[in-house]
């Protein structure tokens, strides 16, 4: 009799797992793959019919499934093969604005659990065209944008996936291409695992590479990104939430903007974030950038083991204040260690599809920036084993920056600006300037440059305290007097 | 007199009427580099010269086009981040009075070519078609990328040229013949190998605020000129010109 009761725990264990892991094939529920049919309500249909059976996978063999937006739903997960793509639909009225995010995405979750897209099939917006065609939409008067810089708003536009609220996220080997907008956004997300994903996201203007908004417990590991606007991207849209707990891990990073970016909506804010072995290359903006531009704040984070070729600009710390609406802005106890970075002379972005624009010049190339606001400095920041080559060259006749105290003083605060390492134009130093700040820490940090520049290494303006171990070198020679401090006190250097 | 201002207040005031803005993308512009959009760009440069006037609009964005005219009226505003790219293909510049350029104007008045962006000639792959095509023979010698402007006036007045960052082109980036009333005012001027203001036989043109970097010759000044204004314009190495 003891029997019994064990075998009815095994019969319920297996029918439990059956029931999580049956697998569906896409084709069973009139889902074609011929590149025509537009298959977004059997998907809808098949996705409803699995989260209503308990769940389980959704397998789509090899074939070109167009589809418009449709939902994932609990305990669903779609299973790509190798082979087998879904398709954006290019017709604009495809697509659905949902009224939660407010946003057009072509595959959406609001407020689901246990979900995923996994296997090694691609997830392709074919956005260009559907932006295009959305365009021509607004000029015949049918669709209502206001056309800002000549392109629908990004909100207007599809991105591939778009998850909000939802628990449990597996995205695992996909490749996703080409969206209409950003790419993938999980927004307010908890336990989202990223792996080993392949994104080519450069169709368009907006192609950030993935967007995590205000999610907390997240890894990213083991992925690449090409992307013409951001390509790794945290942001916080929500003041009263936070992005948090995250761990990015051997991850590649090409962009036309920036690799690896906190921002630029930062109403909540970033704490604990270790982000190991990133590779980043042509990339037009920096490195790593973290913004805390709308009242939100960035704390304890770990950048270690970074390699930048070809990359405008190295690291660019902001404070500033576009939307704060009276919340304080914060940034502190951040460590960069375990750096060896390449800036060019050349646009690092030439020949890519959708290259950053060129800005209004006249600017020489850029110093890597720690900069904050005199109410809200950048505090306690440590830059540990980083080398950064730059092409020197800097010429005081094509844009000039001097470090006497009328033209520091003069370098525009720009609080309301949109954060970007090249938003003060001409800056005085050609490594590294730091203003506004507190305990700016150097350890074994090496610049070195090609040729000539008019400006020293290092400016700093309103620094209080440091430890500067580091060494500037022109062509291998070391270069004397290479800093330059400016209403800076307690610095203490090698 | 004043009756005379208020004339002349009333038809500038008409003018404004007539002075429209027009988005590229109306047009069928792309801005994704790879989109050769010579025929949306000239048609819209003739729409608006019929409508009376106004400004074709560029935003930020690589807009890749071949040869084109300018018509009376109609203004190009190039805005921070937009770029008219030049052509690669050699078959994509029309040879006008004999000469080649990527944007033309002949017998044209009242025009503004303005704005915080970047004109690009694209000389190596320019040049790279080129070198093939004339080692298979398919082309002469005439048909050198000397001969390649980015901008030819002939014949006109009034134009103006503001504020665009020029680059990459080894032909004269702007070549002005027979004209009048030139202004090219705040322009960033990179033609490697190039010459980046070529005038003759024309009258009040002015050089202001001019930056030459890597550049064969900045100004070349042929005969007939008369009233040629240089002010505050000079060479990478600090020379004015």
């Amino acid at each position: 009799m003891k029997i019994l009761p064990i075998f009815l725990i095994i019969i319920q264990a297996l029918t439990f797992r059956l029931a999580v892991a049956q697998d569906y094939k896409a084709m069973d529920f009139g889902i074609n793959g011929d590149g025509q049919a537009l298959n977004t309500r059997s998907i809808q249909a098949a996705i409803d019919y699995i989260t209503n059976k308990g769940g389980g996978t959704l397998r789509f063999t090899p074939g070109n499934y167009v589809t418009g937006s449709f939902y994932l739903k609990s305990n669903v997960t779609l299973h790509l093969e190798q082979g087998a793509n879904l398709l954006g639909s290019n017709n604009p009225f495809d697509y659905h604005k949902d009224t939660v995010v407010n946003w057009q995405s072509m595959i959406y979750a609001i407020r689901q659990h246990n979900i995923g897209i996994v296997g090694k099939g691609t997830i392709n917006g074919r956005g260009f065209q559907t932006a295009m065609n959305a365009l021509q939409n607004v000029h015949k008067g049918i669709v209502q944008d206001e056309l800002k810089l000549d392109r629908l708003r990004e909100w207007n536009r599809p991105e591939n996936i778009y998850f909000r609220e939802c628990k449990h996220v597996v995205i695992k080997d996909i490749t996703l291409r080409d969206p209409g907008s950003w790419n993938q956004t999980y927004d307010q997300c908890e336990d989202l695992h990223v792996e080993g994903i392949y994104v080519d996201s450069k169709s368009y203007w907006n192609n950030d590479g993935i967007d995590v908004v205000d999610c907390k417990n997240v890894v990213i590991r083991n992925c690449f990104f090409d992307a013409a606007d951001d390509a790794i991207c945290f942001k916080s849209h929500d003041a009263n939430a936070v992005c948090e707990n995250v761990l990015v891990e051997n991850c590649t990073a090409r962009s036309s903007a920036s690799a690896l970016k906190f921002g630029t909506v930062s109403r909540g804010g970033f704490r604990n974030f270790v982000v190991k072995n990133l590779v980043v290359y042509d990339t037009y903006r920096s490195a790593i950038t973290f913004a805390a531009v709308d009242g939100g704040f960035v704390e304890n984070i770990l950048v270690d083991g970074v390699r930048s070729i070809n990359t405008g600009n190295v690291i660019f710390l902001r404070i500033g204040d576009r939307w704060s609406k009276g919340k304080k802005p914060f940034m502190k106890n951040i460590t960069i260690r375990n750096v060896y970075a390449e800036v060019p002379a050349n646009k690092p972005d030439l020949g890519y599809s959708y290259e950053g624009p060129v800005e209004d010049m006249p600017r020489n190339i850029s110093p890597a920036s720690i900069i904050g606001l005199p109410d809200h400095k950048i505090e306690n920041v440590t830059l540990e084993n980083i080398e950064m080559v730059y092409p020197g060259g800097g010429n005081a006749l094509y844009a000039y920056r001097g470090t006497d105290a009328k033209s520091l003083d003069g370098i525009p605060e720009m609080a309301n600006a949109y954060p970007e390492f090249s938003q003060f134009k001409e800056l005085p130093a050609w490594g590294l300037y730091i203003r506004h700040a507190k305990q700016i820490n150097l350890k074994n940090v090496s610049f070195r440059i090609k040729n000539t520049d008019y400006r020293p290494t290092i400016v700093a303006d309103d620094l209080e305290g440091g430890v500067w171990d580091f060494k500037s070198y022109l062509n291998g020679q070391v270069l004397k007097d290479s800093f330059h401090l400016h209403q800076s006190k307690e610095i203490k250097t090698n | 007199m004043k009756k005379y201002l208020f004339l002349i207040f009333l038809w500038a005031s008409c003018f404004r009427l007539f002075a429209q803005d027009y988005n590229a993308s109306l047009f069928g512009c792309k801005s994704d580099g790879i989109t050769n959009n010579t025929g949306s760009i000239q048609y819209a440069i003739d729409y608006i010269a019929k409508k009376g006037g106004g400004t074709l609009h560029f935003y930020v964005g690589r807009y890749l086009t071949g040869s084109f005219s300018l018509k009376s009226n109609v203004s190009i505003e190039l805005h921070e981040g937009a770029v008219l790219l030049g052509s690669s293909n050699v078959f994509d510049y029309s040879s006008l009075n004999g000469k080649r350029a990527l944007i033309t104007a002949i017998g044209q008045s009242n025009i503004q070519i303005k704005g915080k962006g970047v004109i690009d000639g694209q000389q190596q792959l320019l040049q790279t078609h080129l070198t093939a095509l004339r080692q298979k023979g398919y082309i002469t010698l005439s048909d050198q990328p000397e001969d390649i402007s980015l901008i030819y006036l002939q014949d006109s007045k009034q134009i103006q040229v503001k504020g665009i960052m020029e680059l990459n082109l080894p032909g004269a980036a702007q070549f002005v013949d027979r004209c009048e009333d030139v202004t090219f005012q705040g322009l960033d001027i990179n033609c490697p190998g190039g010459i980046g203001v070529y005038v003759r036989n024309s009258n009040k043109v002015i050089l202001s605020n001019i930056f030459f970097r890597a550049i064969e010759r900045a100004l070349v000044e042929s005969e007939g000129n008369q009233g040629l204004t240089k002010e505050n314009s000079r060479l990478a190495n600090g020379k004015s010109i």
